[in-house]
């Protein structure tokens, strides 16, 4: 079987009815919806005698789904054979799980990084050459981390799936008794936070002669002969297996992009191939009518990023092979939009956004870990910005875990206990499963640019759980990337995120609600929008200028700049979208923009970021958009409605400064009955106005009868 | 030095944040000023957090040189100057990463990372301080890894615990909790867990008393248990001269000694 009739089966199996089904925002169990709000217990870490208390104060906390790590690191005991005796006993601990009525989320790896010593893998997988990953210069691809290094592991190599099968024949024969309908295993995680073992930068991972030669067959099948690769490399391959990966970031012009790009974009689809791998091998041995998933790690830190939330990772392709991929979450309070970002990607992006690892304390090799507070404000912020499922990592302390809810002997911190409680209990009394995020506008990040500003980073640096001596993150930022024009006006890949950035901050600005996805995302998924907001230079993705036409023609607006493209993203001619807009006489609007009236839409050209917001509220004028007008600009608000149509609403306010603010929120439907759901008290509301003392970090959610 | 399995359970999070602020220096947070360049040709010089950087530089012939002039010619806008040679950090990041063997504790890969920073003094380059005391993540024990591994296995008998206590005021506001097993590996990193202690309202002395009384229940015998305020915490750890600064501490009272083994009671009593 090829690649694409592989993955084409693993979409077509995704697409049979199951039991179980992730899709529309909602997991739903025989077609009812189940509210998946659940944490982390790690049973081999507990006494086994304290695991019914546990469970019980679990429950206690309204909680109705426990993930569970499964390590092989610790149930092999040699080469295929494995304890699941004592506190190892996975079987006697799903039953309990299952005798109180609770659903099962498992994560079986093989890697679970779990805090573990070796990330959940015995050691003789690390310690296996032929197994090792390798960076560019042909060198183990090490990441630092507590107590120990260990080397990445190519999961391009057959061997590692040749051993993977052994552990995987031995706990899917466990879990399988227990998947849906038989028992209450209703979703299983394929691997961990895939992200070559966060080598994120594009040259520390994976060169491995395996991945190598896979590299030459996405190429093979993505140009179809070596004559168009030439054509588009401007070189003289023999064949594609001639082709080495880049090795560093050496161009100088734009017609040598797609070389490095490829290697990127190749780097996403290695991590989708090895979870459909994986995931494979679980329907295989008896996994088939559970949901699959996978996590991706938090795409912001250490370090941040504008928009990391893209390449290596490729949401929307990995969504081909599994039912949901969402991105795991650990912030703080100062960290709003970072949270906003993440949350609101996953939101606009994923069949169910789901967080599989959602902060309740901290590992402690975690610089200057926070708060409580920290936590329920980062709860707030993505439930605030439409995340509808989550695993709180982690419920229950143990070793290489601090400051959980539940201690590992079982004694309850009440102060965690009521603050998890009450989240809880809030999405239990809203409905939290039936309403969605009301947002009108769409914005997008470019993923191709993303490409080039992953490709054109100048040093090549391994991840690193106690900081890089570098200094720098793991992502693409100002401080790394090439700052060659090649070819441009200016260099794209250095000011694609300041452009994202100003849209982000100018629609936030504006108070049109909007969500997050990337360029990625299929053009049929536009459609419950009205507006989409983009940026573009030179060079646009010859389908995708064709797609933002077609979707302006049918009524909606797109918003780009600051260029309007004269190339595709093999650098090869293409002003479709350019020579569209030549033949409209473009209406220049106050605000310096450019509007050209298409079919039953617009495109609105802004030629530059400046004055952003300004500019976005010209253009925006009239298309009739949910909106929201605050007393004070650093307040963000975001709405939330009932899928059946009814009139209630959720209304969220943040302050997500160090301030207290007089806040004073205007919104465009009637207040009725309007109540704080958190705190169970009744606002202040004036006919269209909410009006509300916001201490410094604060989020409120209001319910609002219909 | 760093057991493999080693255990940290029951670490509480306030002494252990308090603790990572005394001891732990982050060069991500700071403010640098970045140049990277490819055997000599500038390619960009940029501050972290993108401010207006005064950089008169056109190339790289001299990068120790480059790294001192541009830290003056921007005083007090950074805390230090970073010179990258873009083909030098692949080197080294493929040079250490290779090294990895999978019987080696933590800190000895970790201090061979640092160490290896002297071997590219032309292409890994930061100003004031050099490479290897600047980047990532920094100790500030005031002592060397090899002096801290001497003091390990001189002074800390195998197969017992070690607490080291800080106060603020009459309370603890940080604590250091180390089991060392036979062959002198920390087999357990925490801290004291307050809700075992009875006694975190009264006076220091009580309260460190009890505190190694506690560790003796529950991690086996501790065989050193220090315990200062602050501000002492602070300038013991700056001090170069650890047994002077503690001869000091303890002279002038600030010191509570409530375990102390025999080799560092005669280093003690020597002074």
């Amino acid at each position: 079987m090829t690649h694409q009739q592989a993955v084409g089966a693993t979409a077509l199996h995704n697409r049979i009815a199951k039991p179980i089904e992730a899709g529309n925002h909602q997991f739903r169990i025989d077609g009812k919806v189940a509210e998946v709000y659940g944490g982390a217990v790690h049973y081999w870490r507990l006494e086994r005698e304290k695991w019914g208390k546990i469970l019980d104060e679990v429950a206690a906390m309204g909680f109705t789904t426990i993930s569970i790590y499964i390590p092989w690191e610790v149930h092999e005991i040699e080469r295929g054979k494995f304890d699941f005796s004592g506190n190892k006993d996975i079987d006697a601990f799903l039953t309990m799980i299952e005798e109180r009525d609770m659903n099962i989320v498992v994560r079986p790896g093989p890697q679970i990084n779990s805090e573990l010593t070796w990330f959940g893998y015995p050691l003789r997988i690390l310690a296996d050459p032929e197994i090792q990953a390798l960076n560019a210069q042909g060198t183990k691809a090490v990441l630092t981390q507590v107590p120990r290094p260990i080397p990445a592991v190519s999961y391009a190599a057959d061997k590692f799936f040749d051993e993977t099968a052994l552990w995987y024949d031995a706990i899917c024969e466990i879990l399988a008794r227990h998947a849906y309908p038989k028992g209450r295993l209703v979703a299983a995680q394929v691997d961990n936070e895939m992200a070559f073992f966060f080598h994120v930068n594009a040259y520390a991972c994976d060169f491995h002669p395996s991945a190598i030669r896979n590299f030459q067959a996405f190429l093979k099948k993505k140009y179809g002969s070596i004559e168009t690769l030439n054509e588009t490399y401007r070189q003289n391959y023999p064949s594609f297996s001639e082709i080495d990966a880049p090795r560093q970031f050496r161009a100088t012009k734009k017609e040598e992009i797609p070389y490095y790009t490829d290697w990127v974009e190749y780097r996403e689809v290695y991590l989708v191939n090895c979870i459909d791998r994986l995931a494979k091998m679980l329907r295989e041995r008896g996994l088939q009518d559970i949901a699959l998933f996978h996590n991706y790690p938090h795409p912001l830190g250490p370090g941040g990023a504008v928009s990391g939330f893209t390449t290596p990772f490729n949401l929307m392709g990995l969504e081909e092979v599994v039912d949901f991929v969402g991105f795991d979450i650990y912030s703080r309070k100062e960290l709003y939009n970072h949270v906003k970002t993440v949350a609101s990607y996953v939101t606009g992006t994923s069949r169910f956004p789901y967080i599989p690892e959602f902060i309740a304390g901290v590992w402690p090799w975690y610089l200057n870990p926070g708060e409580l507070y920290d936590e329920e404000f980062v709860t707030k912020a993505a439930l605030m910005h439409g995340i509808k499922g989550f695993s709180r990592y982690m419920l229950v302390e143990r070793d290489r875990w601090l400051d959980s809810p539940i201690r590992r002997d079982g004694r309850v911190r009440q102060d965690h206990a009521a603050m998890f409680g009450s989240a809880n209990r809030v999405l239990k009394e809203t409905g939290w499963s039936e309403v969605r995020r009301q947002a009108d506008v769409l914005l997008l990040a470019n993923r191709d640019y993303d490409r080039l500003a992953a490709a054109s980073v100048l040093v090549s640096f391994p991840g690193d759980f106690l900081e890089t001596p570098t200094t720098f993150s793991e992502y693409p930022t100002f401080m790394t990337v090439s700052e060659k024009t090649l070819g441009f006006q200016e260099p794209v890949q250095l000011v694609r995120s300041d452009w994202f950035e100003e849209a982000y901050n100018g629609l936030t600005a504006t108070g049109y609600a909007f969500i997050i996805s990337d360029t990625a995302l299929a053009p049929d998924r536009w459609q419950q929008y009205k507006v989409i907001v983009l940026n573009s230079y030179e060079y646009l993705r010859g389908s995708l200028q064709r797609d933002l036409l077609e979707f302006a023609r049918s009524g909606g607006t797109v918003v780009l700049g600051p260029r309007l493209p004269e190339l595709d993203e093999r650098m090869q001619p293409d002003n479709t979208l350019a020579s569209a807009l030549k033949e409209l006489n473009g209406e220049q609007a106050a605000s310096g923009a450019t509007i050209y009236r298409l079919g039953q839409g617009q495109v609105v050209h802004l030629g530059s970021q400046a004055k952003m917001a300004e500019v976005l509220e010209g253009a925006l004028q009239g298309l009739e958009l949910a909106r929201f007008t605050r007393n004070d600009a650093r307040l963000d608000v975001a709405i939330h409605r009932p899928v059946d149509g009814s009139g209630r609403r959720l209304v969220f306010v943040a302050n997500p400064t160090a301030d207290q603010i007089e806040a004073e929120i205007t919104l465009d439907f009637d207040l009725k009955g309007v109540r704080e759901v958190w705190e169970g008290r009744k606002a202040r509301v004036d006919g269209r106005t909410l009006r509300e003392t916001l201490p410094a970090y604060t989020i409120r959610i209001y319910a609002c009868e219909a | 030095m760093l057991f493999s399995n080693v255990l940290m359970s029951d670490i509480d999070v306030n002494h252990w944040r308090n603790f990572q602020s005394l001891l732990l220096e982050s060069a991500k947070g700071k403010r640098r000023i970045i140049l990277i360049h490819e055997n000599g040709e500038l390619l960009k010089a940029v501050h972290s957090q993108r401010a207006e950087i005064v950089c008169q530089v056109e190339r790289v012939d001299d990068p120790q040189a480059v790294a001192k002039q541009v830290y003056h010619d921007n005083e007090g806008k950074a805390d230090f100057v970073l010179v990258f040679e873009r083909n030098a950090v692949d080197r080294y990041t493929a040079q250490f990463q290779d090294s990895w063997n999978p019987d080696e504790d933590l800190d000895a890969f970790e201090h061979r990372q640092f160490a290896l920073l002297d071997q590219y003094q032309d292409g890994i380059v930061t100003y004031p301080r050099p490479a290897r005391e600047t980047l990532g993540l920094q100790w500030r024990v005031g002592a060397s890894y090899d002096a801290v591994q001497a003091a390990v296995n001189n002074f800390i008998p195998a197969d017992s615990t070690v607490v080291f206590g800080v106060f603020e005021g009459e309370a603890l506001w940080a604590t250091l909790v180390l089991h060392f097993d036979a062959d002198h590996k920390a087999s357990v990193v925490t801290t004291v867990d307050p809700s075992q202690l009875s006694a975190t309202r009264d006076d220091r002395e009580t309260i460190a008393k009890e505190v190694v009384t506690w560790a003796d229940r529950t991690y086996g015998p501790c065989s050193i248990g220090l315990f200062t305020d602050l501000d002492s915490a602070r300038s013991f750890i700056a001090s170069q001269d650890k047994p002077a600064a503690l001869r000091d501490l303890l002279s002038s009272g600030k010191l509570l000694v409530k375990a102390l083994p025999e080799a560092l009671t005669q280093s003690f009593a020597v002074a």
